[in-house]
């Protein structure tokens, strides 16, 4: 099919016919900005050529021209099979379709309403769709060539497609192909539509009202596998629950035997608990006899005792007071002597300390004479020490003042101002040897004006006197008569020596100008004259530090004040002294020999008199022992007495009393005996009895509540048993199991058909895939080559489906496949573009086709739009290619094509 | 004395092997022992014993209890019935039950202790099963008993339900010594739990122990099976007049067949259609060999019969395979993607095929399918060259 024109009206933003043509055959490019009707117009084509006119609902009002009533209009020319024909088509409003063909230079009628449109489907092997607008589906070859605005991917095609795309592209193997599917053609459909019946698209069974008895038979048993659970539960339960009854009433009987045993136990327990309180009892009662049989003999015993006891007692105290009494009197003797002794050495003794004290004075007061005869020869050598003293630092504080009076420069500024001086005289002299040098010797005496140079202005020379002139980098020198002069030579060393020297100069300038900017000489006179300060300071410092002696004046100072402090505290104390001072070595030698012996004579006496004193208090001593000890046995003796009294107060006599006691002795033997047969009888019984007793009754107690719980178990239990027997458990699972065997088979019947039906189809597709996937190869050669012309080697070969998709690409580096969608958009879409293109070509076989571009390569860039447009102007000697682009600009390298702007034509026909 | 000796009736039993049959053939259980009755008034028997295993299960329905005491209770003479290991003598047991305890049943007598129990001329020595399983021989009681009794001028029956020792089994099941009779001096010993009919003979050639065998048929390949026993015994001590009794009423036949070449599947339908039908017959086909593709339809058609006109019928075509050498109607197959996979198809139907299977290819379905293109292509013949 080759498109001569399009004519559109009252089409969406189209209100007046608008006319685009005619084509071209080979490449038209319709172009304008966005909302100019690009898309628009494509779909007008579209449903010029493919839809039935008299479509109706909602879905075709869209078409209408927005806000009028005009009814949708289109007319297509275009040439098929050599034969030029004109499609008219009218919708909505009385719908009307016409097909005509020229003839002899004139469009002649050929169909109109239904077989118009049957025709002009024909072209495009289009399907008619089921209702309303066609869809992409129904496009039949179109949904190849042509790629509305963003579906430039080509998507599922229609099985009648696929198959009309295998049988053009086939040749002879497809020939053959073609043949055995138009004879097998209706086996396969009766297998597809067997398989329709019970999976979806999707290969899953089908639900609702259209599923296959598979799915309800799976939910019957379900249903009754449910059922089976359930019973078998409730079988289960009835078992388990005959099984606690049984166990219940094992429990029960062994609980009874328990309890008869425990009872048994119980009485004997209780019988020996009774005898056992009996015996305790009267063991008790004995116990207390014996107590009092014994309480009785031991208290007279006891009196007995303790009488015979107190009179021996009494017996020995009076005769240890007789002694007593015998002893008083020489003591009393021993005391009177004692005291006699003490008092006459304790008097010595006091006489000898008084003498000893005087002694002491004396030593004192010669001490003071010496120590004022010392004071006095100290104090005339302190003073004149610190007259020498006072001396030495006056000198000394001259010596710093002349030093510090003179100023001078120490060795080390000296040091420096020499180093400066040298560094300027050896800068003066390389600026010397630097500078350029004329030499003139004049005949004649003359002037010369130094112009440039180091001492520029006028200056007399005289005759065959050579006369110097320096300077840099230049000398000019005007010489009167003779004329100018001009030396140069290299430039920068002179400079550089020049800024050193007066650097030099300066530095110099700095270190002399202290001390009066004389030279270096001059320095170092003063220099000398300083040292010679200094060691003279030095002199008078080592003079002062001599008379100190280590010592500072303060001490001097100090020592003196001392020293007359000591002189006017004796003389004021001896008056006396002042005139005639006593020999104080003299009173010394004296008081030391008479405190000698005083101190002797207070030692002997006092030893004496210490002695004397421990013989006394020792006498005193004895004397108070013997009164207390009298007075001791005195009061024992009466105590002893009344005691005695008190015992026989009774008025019986000893043999009474011994009597008795034997009578009490015999008594208290006898409840002995009585309480020791009572303990052997107790011997018998075990201490826990009591606790048997009280074990044996809880235990008891515990089965009886065993027995209890063991009936109420069982009641609850047979209730719960009754209850599920009635229920009939086993004949519920028998019919839950017999339902479920017996949808069983039909299940497993059903199962197999539709497993063979899905084998089938599966298997009859896979061999008719293999068989496309063979006939779809020198498309995807081709295709290949296109999108390595495009975007070279790196995406390798396109890969088709069975359904002639291009699906995937083959990058060497991947070392597999890429599917599509997974490579960047620009490539995708190279991918998709070529695909369409080898595709078309190939259509394009036997007649020139149409492929239809709306808005594609949006993402490519400019290199491979470049060369994509090489392989469309190749494409166009066989295709004829419509573009839709808001872009011509991009499409302007292809110098061949035509180009139409839709926004002037759409001007033009509504100011038409 | 005379007395009807009958077991097993398994009354509640479960028929999943029957498919949509199985509530028939419960009902049909019903039945047999109804005849067991008139049979037993019919023969003038003045004693019925029912040897265990009355009922299938303790679950079972309670209406079923009341119908079986109702059944035994019309029995015009005492009936003897003990327990057997699928209805033993537990908490909730059918014995529980008050149908047992009706006035209108007040003939029936379950023995529910190793108690001698007196009838009619005669004493009846019951063992009733405890448990469902145990390893202890039932009638010990009567030959420890039989020694201090002193019926010994009684006929003395026995009644129990075990397996008489002898009969191969991997664990004892309530084992009863081949000489129980003689070992309880019995005059009878009336067996349950196996459900043919099996009668002993004691060293005195006098048959004094027998199973009865189930009162109708439970499965198929059950051997003689559907009887009472009819025990006449004219004396203390003298050998019992042992008679069958048929009581059951349902057919259970299985037809094995073989298909070898075309046209053996029609064969055997044809051996069907042949057969007398009825609503108490079972019949089980079991076909075995080679498959043609054309016997698909017959295979169908034999289902159908199989279906409609029998009480339960299954045809087992699981040991069919298709035939190797019938490959002439792929040759007339347009060449092309529907002759390829029906090539593929045929290998994947050889179960011997190693290539690659696709997913749930068996040989089976494989099998199917191929059947299916071959039914579709019969019908669409007119679309073939």
């Amino acid at each position: 099919l080759i498109l001569q024109s399009i004519t559109v009206g009252g089409w969406r933003c189209f209100a007046s016919t608008v006319r685009v043509g005619p084509l071209s055959e080979g490449i038209n490019v319709v172009h304008g900005p966005n909302g100019t009707g690009k898309s628009t117009l494509f779909e007008a084509m579209a449903r010029g050529l493919l839809d039935d006119h008299r479509v109706s609902g909602k879905e075709p009002e869209v078409l209408r021209s927005w806000g009028r009533f005009l009814p949708p209009s289109v007319c297509v020319e275009f040439l098929h099979q050599g034969a030029a024909y004109r499609l008219t088509k009218r919708f909505l409003d009385e719908p009307t379709a016409k097909l005509e063909r020229r003839e002899n230079g004139k469009f002649r009628p050929l169909a109109e309403g239904e077989a118009a449109v049957r025709q002009a489907r024909s072209i495009l092997a289009a399907a008619a769709p089921g209702r309303g607008l066609s869809q992409l589906r129904n496009w039949g070859l179109a949904q190849v060539l042509w790629a509305a605005q963003g579906s430039l991917a080509i998507g599922q095609l229609s099985e009648d497609v696929v198959s009309e795309l295998q049988g053009r592209l086939g040749g002879v193997e497809a020939a053959v192909s073609r043949a055995a599917e138009r004879d097998g053609g209706l086996v396969e459909r009766r297998i597809e539509e067997l398989y329709d019946a019970a999976f979806t698209a999707k290969g899953k069974l089908r639900e609702g009202k259209d599923a296959p008895r598979l799915v309800q038979l799976r939910r019957e048993l379900e249903s009754a596998e449910t059922r089976e659970r359930e019973t078998l539960d409730a079988q289960a339960r009835y078992e388990d629950s005959v099984r606690r009854l049984q166990d219940f009433r094992a429990l029960r009987d062994q609980a009874g035997r328990d309890a008869d045993a425990g009872r048994e136990a119980f009485s004997r327990a209780q019988a020996r608990s009774q005898e056992r309180a009996r015996l305790l009892q009267a063991r008790s009662e004995a116990a207390t006899r014996l107590e009092l049989e014994r309480r009785k003999h031991d208290e007279l015993s006891q009196r007995v005792a303790e009488l015979s006891t107190i009179r021996a007692g009494l017996k020995a105290g009076e005769s240890r007071l007789a002694e007593l009494e015998n002893d008083t009197l020489p003591a009393q003797r021993d005391l009177e002597e004692r005291t006699r002794d003490e008092a006459r050495l304790k008097a010595a003794r006091e006489d000898a300390w008084r003498e000893r004290l005087a002694a002491e004075e004396a030593l004192r007061l010669a001490n003071e004479a010496r120590m004022l005869g010392a004071a006095r020869a100290r104090l005339p050598r302190v003073e004149a020490r610190l007259q020498s003293v006072a001396d030495a630092s006056a000198r000394c504080e001259k010596a710093r003042d002349e030093l510090a009076a003179f100023l001078a420069p120490d060795a080390e500024a000296l040091s420096a101002v020499r180093a400066a001086a040298r560094e300027l005289e050896d800068a003066s002299v390389r600026l010397e040897s630097a500078m350029i040098t004329i030499e003139i010797v004049p005949e004649h005496a003359g002037s010369a004006d130094v112009i440039e140079g180091e001492e520029r202005g006028p200056r007399q020379i005289a005759a065959g006197a050579p006369a110097q002139f320096h300077g840099s980098p230049r000398v000019v020198v005007s010489v009167a008569g003779f004329g100018r002069v001009r030396a140069w030579g290299p430039e920068g060393s002179a400079q550089e020596l020049r800024a050193r020297k007066e650097a030099a100069a300066r530095r110099l300038a700095d270190l002399t100008r202290p001390y009066g900017g004389v030279g270096p000489d001059e320095l170092q006179s003063l220099h000398d004259r300083r040292a010679q300060l200094l060691a003279k300071r030095d002199e008078a410092e080592a003079a002062l530090r001599s008379s100190l002696a280590g010592q500072s004046l303060a001490d001097f100072e100090s020592e003196r004040h001392q020293l007359r402090l000591e002189i006017d505290a004796c003389l004021t104390a001896h008056p006396d002294w002042t005139d005639a001072p006593p020999d104080g070595d003299a009173l010394a030698s004296s008081a030391s020999s008479r405190l000698s012996a005083a101190a002797a004579e207070v030692g002997q006496l006092d030893a004496a008199w210490q002695a004397a004193f421990a013989a006394l208090s020792k006498s005193h001593q004895r004397q108070d022992d013997l009164a207390a000890r009298s007075t001791a046995e005195r009061r024992d003796i009466e105590k002893a007495s009344e005691r005695i009294a008190v015992i026989e107060a009774d008025g019986r006599s000893d043999e009474d009393r011994r009597r008795e006691l034997t009578s009490l002795a015999i008594a208290a033997q006898a409840a002995v005996g009585a309480f020791e047969a009572i303990e052997a009888k107790l011997a018998d019984f075990p201490e826990d009895v009591d606790r048997d007793l009280a074990l044996q009754s809880t235990a008891l107690a515990r089965h009886e509540e065993e027995i209890q719980r063991a009936r109420e178990a069982e009641n609850k239990e047979a209730g719960r048993l009754q209850a599920l027997a009635e229920q009939g458990t086993y004949s519920a699972l028998s019919a839950a199991q017999e339902e479920k065997a017996a949808l069983l088979p039909r299940l497993e019947r059903e199962e197999l058909r539709l497993a063979a039906v899905r084998l089938l189809r599966d298997t009859v597709r896979a061999a008719r895939d293999e068989a496309r996937a063979v006939i779809a190869g020198p498309v995807e050669r081709t295709a290949s080559g296109i999108l390595e012309r495009v975007a070279g080697r790196r995406l390798g070969r396109i890969g088709f489906s069975s359904a002639f998709q291009p699906d995937h690409v083959a990058p060497e580096l991947a070392g597999g496949a890429v599917e599509l969608e997974r490579v960047s958009g620009g490539e995708r879409e190279q991918a998709h573009l070529a695909a369409r293109i080898a595709l078309a070509t190939f259509l394009a076989r036997e007649e020139r086709q149409l492929l239809v571009l709306d808005d594609v390569l949006i993402a490519t860039d400019a290199a491979r739009l470049t060369r994509m447009l090489g392989v469309l102007e190749e494409a166009a000697q066989r295709l004829q290619v419509l573009v839709f682009t808001c872009h011509p600009e991009r499409y302007r390298a292809l110098t061949q094509a035509t180009f139409f702007d839709l926004a002037e034509l759409a001007d033009a026909a509504a100011s038409s | 004395m005379k007395l009807v000796h009958t077991a097993d009736w398994q009354i509640g039993m479960k028929a999943a092997h029957t498919g949509t049959a199985a509530s028939r053939v419960r009902e049909a259980r019903l039945d047999a022992a109804r005849n067991v009755i008139g049979l037993a008034r019919e023969r003038g028997a003045d004693l019925l014993i029912v040897a265990g295993d009355t009922f299938e299960d303790n679950g079972v329905d309670r209406l079923l209890v009341q119908k079986i005491a109702d059944i035994l209770a019309s029995f015009p003479g005492q009936v003897i019935v003990i327990p057997g290991n699928h209805d033993p003598l537990v908490p909730g047991s059918v014995w529980e039950h008050p149908a047992w305890r009706s006035a209108s049943a007040r003939n029936v007598r379950v023995a529910l202790g190793e108690e001698p129990i007196e009838v009619p001329g005669g004493w009846i020595l019951p063992c009733p099963a405890r448990e469902k399983h145990s390893a202890s021989d039932p009638t010990a009681w009567i030959a420890r008993a039989a020694a201090s009794d002193g019926r010994g001028n009684a006929i003395r029956l026995g009644v129990a339900h075990g397996t008489v020792e002898g009969v191969r089994q991997d664990e004892p099941d309530y084992p009863i010594p081949r000489d129980a009779a003689q070992r309880g001096k019995l005059d009878y010993l009336a067996l349950g739990h196996w459900h043919s009919t099996a009668v002993y003979s004691g060293t005195d050639g006098a048959q004094r122990m027998a199973y009865s065998g189930t009162h109708e048929t439970t499965k198929f390949g059950e051997r003689d099976s559907g009887n009472a026993l009819l025990v006449e015994i004219s004396a203390p001590g003298a050998p019992p007049r042992l008679t069958p009794l048929r009581t059951g009423s349902l057919s259970w036949i299985t037809l094995d067949s073989v298909s070898r070449g075309p046209g053996d599947v029609a064969r055997v339908r044809q051996e069907v259609e042949a057969m007398e039908a009825g609503e108490r017959v079972l019949l089980e086909v079991q076909l075995e060999g080679v498959l043609h593709p054309g016997d698909g339809a017959e295979l169908e058609r034999l289902e159908e019969i199989l279906a409609a006109r029998f009480l339960h019928g299954r045809l087992d075509r699981s040991h069919l395979i298709l035939a190797p050498a019938d490959e002439a109607w792929l040759e007339r197959l347009p060449p092309g993607p529907l002759r390829e996979a029906a090539a593929r198809l045929r290998d994947l139907a050889n179960p011997a095929f190693h290539g690659p299977r696709p997913e749930g290819a068996t040989a089976e379905t494989a099998r199917a399918a191929l059947l299916e293109l071959y039914a579709l292509c019969e019908s669409l013949e007119e679309a073939l060259p």
